[in-house]
């Protein structure tokens, strides 16, 4: 590889690091770090050990009796599954937008 | 919906025990696939793309996972506490 082809490709991959950087802790100010769900996730779980946060029930306690519904694995699975189809169709489509 | 498909009663859809696990899992994770991220990255960049960083950060991504999972399956999280 000639001298001139490494440095341009080293010049190329850091500029490209640093743009990415600035856009990504300066420019919005670590916005989509601050907001990403692996971090939310690790911040609840070191909120838990640490007793600052506690783990709510979704569900009030009660003694009453109620209906619930259950449902084969099978067919959680599928609705999973269509979701994620779906999801991933309307993401492709979005691309166009 | 399926036939299979039943309504039962007298049980609570969800439990304390059922909240923990979504954490601890959710958690564990996620640390797996920041131990699996920076053994990729420490891989491609120090070891020449050989296999073991990635099985190695995988592994302490694990371990750290199961380490909070224990701790909070210890912990008194989600336990309604009365000052005595």
């Amino acid at each position: 590889m000639s001298k001139i082809l490494k440095l341009s490709s080293i010049t190329l991959l850091s500029s490209t690091l640093a743009v990415s950087y600035y856009y990504y802790a300066i420019d919005r100010d670590g916005y989509h770090y601050n907001n990403s769900i692996w971090k939310r996730i690790s911040d609840r779980t070191r909120g838990i050990i640490d007793r600052k946060q506690d783990i709510v029930a979704t569900d009030p306690f009660t003694t009453k009796p109620r209906d619930i519904l259950r449902r084969p694995m099978v067919e959680t699975m599928k609705d999973l599954w269509n979701e994620q189809i779906r999801s991933s169709v309307s993401w492709i489509y979005s691309l166009g937008k | 919906m399926s036939e299979k498909s039943k309504v039962q009663t007298l049980m609570p859809n969800k439990s304390i025990l059922n909240d923990k696990w979504d954490v601890v899992l959710s958690n564990m994770l996620v640390k797996t696939g920041l131990g699996l991220g920076v053994g990729v990255v420490g891989s491609v960049l120090f070891f020449k793309r050989r296999a073991f960083p990635v099985w190695l950060g995988i592994g302490f991504g694990l371990g750290r996972g199961y380490a909070e999972g224990d701790a909070i399956f210890r912990s008194a999280a989600g336990l309604r506490t009365v000052k005595a």
